[in-house]
């Protein structure tokens, strides 16, 4: 037995400048051995063919460069949300498009159910796609008037709770505090906007998300959601990264279903710069082919929705400027220097056009400092940067990871209240960041937004908003630079392009099988391309 | 576990940008705890300064002292931060947490006005005498420390000696414009004004002199004390804590009124009345402290005689 398997297909999409399509690709021991036609592909020798794939197409498995690991262990609790959504177990959950699907579906989940102190949580509802009336505690209290029940938002800043659980934080008519909405007789109504007054419920309900970031099994249903939208190198970026954690993610990345090789990012406002430039040079040495240690996540503003990024003037459009810093601009100053000379890959989150000046400030400051190539330090988000920011990144050899999927699920509200028509038409700007020469990804955030990279390339495309307006043409790109964008382009923002994000000769064996050909498609229904697998190191992954 | 019948944990939020020195003044809190079992969560152990023969344990993000306090380090994270305060075993009698210096105290603050389990004591705000003023017009944090000094029941000036007594001055001044109902300290802060009063003011003996006062805290301090055998009604001693004159830095007393026992504290500007069922003692008792020569005492005990007599 050689060990060689040909995959064929009806298309292979390379995304190599030397071969940009093929039917058939050869691998051997999990690596590219030859990708061509089938003489071509035969040619190191007897080979086994697989032909499961033979009427789909092929193309590098998507790597989804900005994502959060609690985007599997959140599925524990119901989802409630607007769209249709995959569970990790790869059944779908119809979309919920009016507050009685809401209910019904929560109604229907609280029935299964036995032991009645169990609190019923849901998350992912998102009230801005709803008409009528705001989902509040007497919705909640016809499903159960005495079993706690709360109800995240898709943006986790709010949650709406029931009479039993608002009981048990103690909110009650008289009730003063900030983010605890109130109804005209000064009972609370049960929103609670923001942590602080989430809190008290959060943790009597015992939803703690730190803990579903590190529960086993929300680490395996964060591989299964990556799996099902065809992703197989996926991010998790803001990790605590204790020694329990890493000896976790060892384990369960060493398992050989476990289906996509995962890099969390160490999280280095967690302690001083220092330290956290030596811990993150300790875990880079322990990755593995499919843990990847040793980037850094820093993060600077808040988010625009939430008015906290920080804008440059004008400020924001309508309503108040809570822009918020998580690190004082002079502090990042000193850790982007220092986990710079000490040789760290950042990755640093910034929103509004304020904070991408103080990091790309930041970053002159270090260059200037240290003198260093290649080191594909990351902007992530990147919303509101203009033409002028992305020359910056381009002459400072900066990436942008770009929030593609902010246009579609939060533009109409950038458009019309929180930046207004100008920014909103450049947010998000994909063709800056290519005519100027920037190295390109973009992503989904989850859980904030859904995990598809073939959406969010959909979103590049087309930028098109939840109404159906187009927020600035001029920065839609090709289908085919997006599909770069979701492959090689995310591949080089984590320096694994030498081994990912293409098929071609000697790069490991990661496929996403479609059922269409997104070339070939209509650019507008880039969205609907199934996902049929994916495979890594040569293997099916299920 | 976390015990919901314990009484509400005190919290006090230490604000301040970089370089206020928030961090000398957690020094100092744990050196002098005085046998107040402090919990505090700061940024960062890079800076403290705690005396090795001080360190009980120490292990990840805690140290443990022999004085019963704990220092533990956070990562950002509130809501875990919160949690383990809650849940420590046995839970700590005050708990005071590190702003970063960019962090908006309300947003701390928050937390414990919203969880039944803690109570907010005090936002503390420091205000640096060299470079606050410069700061505070800074188009990229100039907005944070404005929100800082705005939050704070009460406002420290730091650096005052090297800022020299005109620069301090005119900063006080300034902050007082900005914030007219905040009382404004200078240099250094008692653990007695950032924690409250240690213990609960002492029945009165003798009554027809139901109050009394004395300098011997320190010379820098002054405090008075008031007990009367009839508790006032809750909103009545609401309407006197709503409009104390100024003067007074910390107020702590225990009134065994009807529906139930109150105990109420006022920091600065923050007041906070809350239910004690414990209390068994009759009538009321108050204590205030103010700076020496500061504390308006005629005037406290006229208020609180009032409001004992409309008992
Ligand atoms: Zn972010
Ligand atoms: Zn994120």
């Amino acid at each position: 037995m050689s060990g060689i398997k040909i995959f064929n297909a009806r298309k292979i999409i390379t995304m190599d400048v030397n071969r940009p399509e093929a039917t058939h690709v050869a691998v051997r021991g999990g690596r590219i051995l030859a990708v061509g036609n089938k003489a071509e592909a035969s040619s190191w020798g007897e080979a086994e063919i697989d032909t499961r794939y033979a009427d789909q197409v092929i193309m590098p498995g998507f790597v989804e460069g900005h994502a959060h690991i609690v985007a599997g262990g959140i599925w524990k609790y119901v989802y409630t949300g607007f769209h249709d959504r995959m569970k990790p177990d790869g059944k779908s959950v119809k979309a919920m498009t009016t507050i009685e699907d809401v209910l019904a579906h929560l109604t229907s989940e609280e029935r299964k159910l036995e032991d009645p102190d169990v609190p019923l949580v849901g998350w992912g509802f998102d009230p801005i796609f709803l008409e009528g009336r705001r989902l509040d505690r007497h919705h909640l209290d016809q499903i159960s008037a005495t079993r706690p029940i709360a109800v995240l938002h898709s943006n986790f800043h709010l949650l709406t709770a029931n009479t039993p659980a608002l009981a048990l934080a103690q909110y009650t008519k008289g009730t003063n505090v900030e983010g605890v909405v109130l109804e005209k007789d000064g009972s609370p109504n049960g929103e609670l906007q923001e942590m602080a007054a989430m809190f008290p419920i959060l943790r009597r309900l015992k939803v703690d998300f730190s803990d579903l970031s590190k529960d086993p099994e929300g680490v395996r249903a964060y591989g299964d959601v990556a799996r099902l939208c065809g992703v197989t190198t996926v991010t998790d970026l803001f990790a605590e990264l204790d020694d329990e954690e890493v000896s976790q993610l060892e384990q369960i990345t060493a398992e050989p279903e476990f289906p996509v090789r995962l890099v969390p990012a160490l999280n280095a406002l967690g302690g001083p710069a220092a330290e956290i430039a030596d811990r993150a040079l300790a875990l880079r040495p322990r990755s593995t082919a499919k843990l990847r240690l040793g980037i850094v996540k820093l993060m600077t503003d808040g988010a625009i929705q939430g008015y906290t990024a920080q804008l440059k003037e004008p400020h924001y459009f309508k309503g108040p400027n809570n822009g918020i810093w998580n690190i004082a601009p002079e502090q990042l100053h000193e850790t982007v220097a220092l986990l710079h000379s000490k040789g760290i890959h950042m990755h640093i989150h910034v929103n509004g056009d304020r904070a991408s000046e103080v990091a790309l400030d930041a970053m002159e400051h270090a260059l200037a400092k240290h003198p260093r190539g290649d080191h594909r330090h990351t902007l992530q988000h990147v919303q509101l940067a203009d033409r002028a920011q992305f020359r910056r990144m381009a002459s400072l050899g900066l990436c942008a990871n770009l929030f593609a999927n902010h246009i579609y699920y939060f533009g109409d509200k950038h458009y019309e209240l929180t930046i207004g028509p100008d920014r909103a038409n450049r947010m998000d700007a994909c063709a800056n960041a290519l005519d100027l020469g920037v190295p390109l990804a973009v992503h989904s955030d989850a859980p904030v937004t859904p995990m598809a990279p073939l959406f969010t390339a959909w979103c590049a495309v087309n930028r098109q908003t939840a109404s159906g307006r187009v927020l600035g043409p001029n920065q839609c790109i090709s289908v085919a630079e997006a599909l770069r964008a979701i492959t090689l382009g995310a591949a080089y923002t984590l320096k694994m392009d030498g081994e990912i994000g293409s098929i071609e000769c000697g790069k490991r064996a990661d496929f996403a099988v479609l059922g269409s050909d997104p070339l070939a498609g209509n650019p507008r229904e880039l969205k609907d391309v199934p996902v049929v697998a994916t495979v890594l190191d040569g293997e099916p992954t299920a | 576990m976390s015990d919901a019948t314990l009484p509400p944990l005190p919290l006090t939020v230490i604000a301040g940008y970089l370089g206020s020195g928030k961090t000398t003044l957690i020094n100092k809190l744990l050196a002098d705890a005085g046998g107040r079992r402090i919990m505090v969560l700061v940024n960062d152990f890079g800076e403290l300064a705690i005396d090795a023969e001080l360190i009980a344990a120490r292990g990840g993000d805690t140290i443990s002292l022999s004085n019963g306090c704990v220092c533990c380090a956070i990562g950002g994270d509130l809501f875990q931060a919160f949690a383990k305060a809650l849940d420590a075993s046995p839970r700590p009698d005050h708990l005071v947490i590190e702003a970063s210096g960019v962090a908006e105290p309300d947003r701390i603050a928050n937390f414990a006005r919203a969880e039944p389990e803690l109570r907010l004591d005090l936002i503390v705000t420091l205000v640096d005498a060299l470079n606050a003023r410069t700061q505070a017009d800074d188009p990229l944090i100039g907005r944070t420390l404005h929100q800082q000094f705005q939050s704070a029941g009460l406002l420290l000036i730091t650096k005052d000696q090297l800022a020299g007594q005109e620069q301090a001055t005119g900063l006080a001044s300034w902050l007082s414009t900005l914030c007219p109902e905040t009382p404004i300290l200078r240099g250094e802060m008692d653990l007695e004004i950032l924690l409250g009063p240690e213990t609960n003011p002492p029945p009165s003996v003798d009554q027809k002199h139901p109050h009394d006062h004395d300098h011997s805290h320190e010379d820098m301090y002054e405090r008075w004390s008031f007990s009367a055998p009839l508790a006032p009604d809750v909103e009545a001693l609401r309407v006197v804590l709503e409009n104390l004159p100024t003067g007074i830095l910390r107020l702590k007393g225990v009134a065994n009124s009807t529906p139930e026992p109150v105990e109420f504290h006022t920091a600065g500007r923050h007041i906070n009345i809350t239910p004690a069922p414990g209390v068994t003692t009759h009538g009321l008792r108050v204590v205030a402290i103010g700076l020496a020569g500061n504390l308006p005492t005629d005037e406290l005990a006229a208020r609180f005689e009032t409001l004992a007599t409309s008992a």
